[in-house]
């Protein structure tokens, strides 16, 4: 199998650098701080000390003293690290993680194989061993202390260092592999299974998720397949930028259909990966893929934004003074310090959304509206700004409050039973539905009492994403026939082309009875229907719903306080003809010097 | 003026020293006319050349000066010479993209009390001439 060792994190830190006095705990490293540090297992650090391994940004592990905490090598895996004789060391705390990634930089995973080269799946304290060897018409038998793992002929295993290939099996310890017998053969060393032509597959998917407002516009695709072979130590570690940096386009296009959202500046990423290797079924060789684990922090995916940081930096290739949470405003995306601009010409500034989505968020000029974006997404942000008068005004980007939206049901039953319009008969499914006041089905419509499926009764619904919602359908259900197993009432949340989204089913019983069938869930920008059907296994003719009812609440949305999102940015506006184009505070410097004829 | 910064946002600039105007010719082309097929007219009094200019190629230049600034606008805005996209700004939808010339430059000496910057920009589209 494959275990994640890095994923691309970037880290803010808090600025107070606290004291830590280190010791030697069993294996691990251990950091006193003498006062309550506030950390908890899972957060980060960034340590700086004398011993380059312990340097950078490493995850805690506390274990209820308030004042003691060691911590993990690497982003995923264990604990345990060889003490190096240090005795002091100087740590950040890190108060929030993210994924946004400057695309000219390197955009690095490391994974880890199990099996390949070295097979630590079978790495027992009593390994397997050859017990005695033979030769078998020039080839060599032999016979080990243990069952092989896989014990087929054409596999491969591994005897210390070198691989042999089975020709033959006799059992599950006794085998013919294809080295020339010689009696001084030294065939020492544990004895594994080898996974000749291993290799680890990386999905690099590339685009926006599709709870994005734009998705459209960049669907989430998958963009390459990568191929590597673990190094000496199991490891694959490698980047993406180059893959992701082909879906961004640098150009200014300030009549771009998704602004504010700049979405040429910005692109959303995850990756998949699997092992493959060979397998044998005795008689021939084929390649073996393993299902593909998906990594992306949950509603988080990695955001690769058209920049490229300076070196000597903290954050490396992180933006991370340029993303915001809480009470960490976001910065914008300026080198300039303090603007200068000029009376009714046109500019724009930049600054990166993370992570506020779903909502709309509100652009104040000293304190006053200036213009409100409705949900504009993750990524680049463009906000236009023509000032008509000279003076000094202050830009802050904030979301919107919104007051408490108590919890809701609607009561859907008369669309259930509504006929001929609300529902649809729609999807795939052997059988259709007449839409009648109590919906029916002939399932003798496909092949007469074979295993049937009947089509969505579907309605189209206007789910809010983000939104929570449960719905509750109580139903009778009449057949007639024998309904044979398996007996299944779907109840689908779907998109518009009748893509499954969300689940609930429940089995039904083998005669005419009513039910329940509840399923919950958050929406997103994809739920635009729901839809009931039912399956059988065979022997029912017809099939009818009577005492429906439909019912959908709403959970109740908490009040959201209206928050800063940016930092707020002042710009200095003067006339054109204002010889004076500096800032006050930077007059003295021009009234200080040598003045040189310019001109 | 305004160019993309390496944080993915753009800066906008005003420079209001006086700048200078250039057309710098890059190419030009010339052939030697063939007088013999309509001899002694084309070496006569009336010929009017004996050689030809076939293509003319010109772009026009512009050497962009800064007024003085202070230090930490020069700081910002310096890196107009070391982005791969900058543009002249007319209005919000009319916008030239220039190159940037790629000539090594002093920013600033730790002496210096005034700040200012200097380039030169290219029109990215020749000067509209015929071919002959």
């Amino acid at each position: 199998m494959i275990e994640l060792v890095s994923t691309p994190l970037g880290h803010k830190v808090r600025e107070n650098l606290q004291y830590g006095v280190v010791s030697e705990y069993l294996t691990d490293v251990l950091v006193d701080s003498g006062i309550p540090h506030g950390l908890v297992t899972g957060d980060w650090v960034y340590i700086q000390s004398d011993v380059e391994a312990y340097n950078g940004y490493k995850r805690v592990f506390e274990d209820g003293i308030p004042t003691l905490f060691t911590f993990y090598p690497y982003q995923f895996g264990d604990l345990a690290q060889d003490f190096i004789k240090v005795t002091e060391l100087y740590f950040q705390k890190v108060v929030f993680d993210h994924t946004v990634c400057a695309v000219h930089n390197p955009i690095v995973y490391e994974l880890e194989s199990t099996l390949f080269p070295f097979n630590a799946e079978e790495d027992a304290y009593t390994p397997t061993t050859v017990a005695s060897s033979s030769n078998e018409n020039g080839y060599t038998r032999i016979l080990l202390s243990a069952a092989l793992v896989d014990a087929t002929a054409l596999a491969w295993l591994q005897i210390g260092e070198n691989i042999y290939q089975i020709i033959s099996v006799t059992s599950s310890t006794n085998v013919v592999i294809n080295l020339a017998y010689n009696a001084s053969n030294l065939l020492s060393g544990p004895v594994v299974k080898y996974y000749n032509n291993y290799c680890i597959n990386v999905e690099v998917w590339c685009g926006y998720q599709a709870s994005h407002p734009y998705e459209s516009y960049k669907p989430m695709e998958l963009a390459a397949v990568l191929k590597f072979i673990p190094d000496e130590n199991n490891r694959a570690k490698f980047s993406i930028s180059e893959i992701v940096r082909s879906y961004i386009t640098t150009r200014n296009n300030l009549a771009l259909d998704t602004l504010p959202n700049n979405t040429d500046f910005s692109c959303e990423f995850y990756i998949g990966y699997y092992e493959s290797y060979d397998i044998s079924d005795g008689s021939e060789i084929t390649t073996y893929n393993a299902p593909v684990d998906y990594y992306q922090p949950v509603e988080d995916y990695g955001l690769a934004i058209n920049a490229m940081m300076p070196f000597k930096s903290i954050d490396a290739g992180y933006m991370s003074e340029y993303v915001g949470t809480g009470i960490y405003l976001a910065k914008w995306l300026t080198l300039q310090e303090s603007i200068t601009w000029i009376v009714g010409l046109f500019m724009d500034l930049s600054f990166i959304n993370y992570g506020y989505i779903g909502a709309n968020m509100q652009v104040l000029q000293n304190g006053e509206l200036l213009d409100e974006f409705a949900n504009p997404g993750n990524g680049v942000i463009r906000v236009p700004l023509t000032f008509a008068l000279a003076g000094e005004y202050c830009i802050q980007v904030w979301s919107v409050g919104q007051p408490l939206i108590p919890a809701s049901e609607e009561d859907l039953t008369s669309e259930l039973t509504a006929a001929p319009t609300g529902f649809i008969s729609t999807g795939s499914g052997d059988v259709a539905w007449v839409l009648d006041v109590q919906p029916n089905a002939d399932m003798t419509t496909g092949s007469p009492f074979s295993p049937a499926e009947t089509q969505y009764l579907a309605y189209d619904y206007p789910f809010i994403s983000g939104q929570n919602y449960t719905l509750k359908v109580n139903l009778g259900v009449a057949f007639t026939g024998v309904n044979q197993n398996p007996r299944t009432l779907y109840l689908d949340i779907l998109n518009s082309a009748n893509s499954l989204q969300f689940r609930e089913s429940t089995v039904s019983p083998a005669v005419s009875s009513n039910f329940q069938v509840e399923i919950t869930f958050t929406a997103t920008s994809a739920c635009t229907r729901y839809g009931i059907k039912y399956r059988s296994g065979g022997g029912i003719r017809s099939l009818l719903f009577n005492d429906a009812e439909l019912y959908l609440n709403v959970a109740e949305v908490p009040a959201i306080t209206a928050a800063a999102l940016t930092e707020a940015i002042c710009i200095t506006v003067v006339e054109e003809c204002d010889s004076t184009i500096v800032p006050d505070d930077d007059i003295r410097l021009l009234e200080d010097g040598d003045f040189r004829i310019l001109e | 003026m305004t160019f993309l910064n390496y944080l993915g946002g753009y800066e906008y600039f005003f420079f209001t020293a006086s700048k200078e105007y250039q057309i710098q010719l890059d190419e030009a082309g010339e052939t030697t006319q063939n007088i013999l097929p309509n001899y002694p007219a084309s070496y006569g009094f009336n010929a009017d050349t004996i050689r030809k200019q076939t293509f003319r190629r010109a772009a026009n230049y512009v050497v962009v000066r800064s007024q003085y600034m202070s230090l930490a606008q020069l700081e910002a805005i310096k890196f107009i010479r070391t982005s791969p996209l900058v543009q002249i700004v007319y209005s919000r939808l009319n916008r030239r993209t220039v190159i940037v010339d790629t000539d090594s430059f002093k920013t600033y000496d730790e002496r210096d009390k005034l700040f200012s910057l200097q380039f030169t920009v290219r029109f990215t589209d020749d000067i509209p001439s015929q071919r002959l």
